[in-house]
């Protein structure tokens, strides 16, 4: 199945979109205040 | 080998490899896996939703578990109680992030399926609940100023816990909105074998990088309490030599 219907204008189109980039998201940025707080501690040692 | 160097060599390989299965796993639902005949496109939010409110449900206990740990010898071995603690805390923060992720998605999908974005049955509400539950923890930690912080964040943790079976449970014990139970639900439920390995590697990947996340926080909250201790340590060396 090709993938270029994500793309598209329907609302399932958008909502699986947006669904699958908020999970990466959130996910992301999670673990980068992670490891931007990580740094911050490390400067401390 | 320096111990650090082992633990950043592990933690690194660790990673590749859940990026990987987190790829597969997503390359699987959008692209390998059959369009579902009742829902369309719209199902395919299933393999992202489904892992991580399973995994939304696990961590909590892992916070369960440490915060009794904490709570049981805080008195007696207290540094052991610290590292419970920091456990504890890194489960909370992956706990909401999971179930943020379990929230959004399922109302993406509800829009799309329902035509509403949200309604009161007892699966939505029950999850709401855990996740304003595990928000209120973090918060308490965050703003508490008493000497008591980590002791009453273990403590309503414990009652946290206690909505966890419940959320699982909902959609058995009452008739919902949401849908009945894919798995371990009884004879007539599960999914069509073609859509499993999207399921499997979506499980796999997501639960990798929950794992993850809560050993590099237990770190950094390790590192926080380190420091904090040597901070401590220094102030009262200062204090002694101006007594002196």
């Amino acid at each position: 199945m090709r993938l270029g219907w994500i793309f598209g204008s329907s609302m399932e189109a958008h909502h699986l979109l947006a669904a699958y980039v908020a999970v990466w998201l959130i996910q992301g940025g999670y673990a980068g205040w992670i490891a931007w707080q990580w740094a911050r501690a490390g400067k401390n040692l | 080998m320096r111990r650090s160097r082992i633990y950043s060599t592990v933690g690194l390989v660790w990673l590749v490899l859940t990026l990987a299965a987190i790829a597969h796993g997503t390359r699987l639902a959008l692209v390998v896996a059959p369009t579902e005949a009742t829902m369309g496109n719209v199902q395919r939010i299933f393999y992202y939703h489904v892992p991580t409110s399973m995994l939304s449900l696990l961590f909590p206990y892992v916070n369960f578990v440490a915060s009794a740990f904490y709570l049981g010898c805080r008195r007696r071995d207290p540094m052991r109680a610290l590292t419970a603690d920091a456990v504890a805390i890194a489960a909370a923060e992956v706990t909401v992030v999971y179930s943020s992720i379990s929230l959004l998605t399922g109302m993406l999908w509800g829009r799309a399926a329902w035509g509403i974005w949200w309604t009161w049955d007892a699966r939505l509400t029950s999850m709401l609940l855990l996740w304003l539950l595990y928000v209120s923890y973090l918060m308490l930690r965050k703003l508490s100023a008493t000497g008591q912080t980590q002791t009453l964040a273990a403590v309503l943790s414990v009652f946290a816990a206690i909505d966890v079976p419940i959320v699982f449970m909902s959609i058995r014990w009452w008739r919902t909105q949401h849908p009945a139970p894919v798995f371990f639900g009884g004879p007539d439920t599960g999914i069509d074998p073609s859509m499993m390995p999207a399921f499997v590697w979506n499980i796999v990947g997501w639960a990798m990088w929950g794992v993850f996340l809560l050993v590099f926080r237990y770190a950094l909250e390790r590192r926080r309490q380190e420091r904090e201790q040597e901070a401590a340590l220094k102030s009262i060396e200062g204090t002694l030599e101006i007594a002196q």
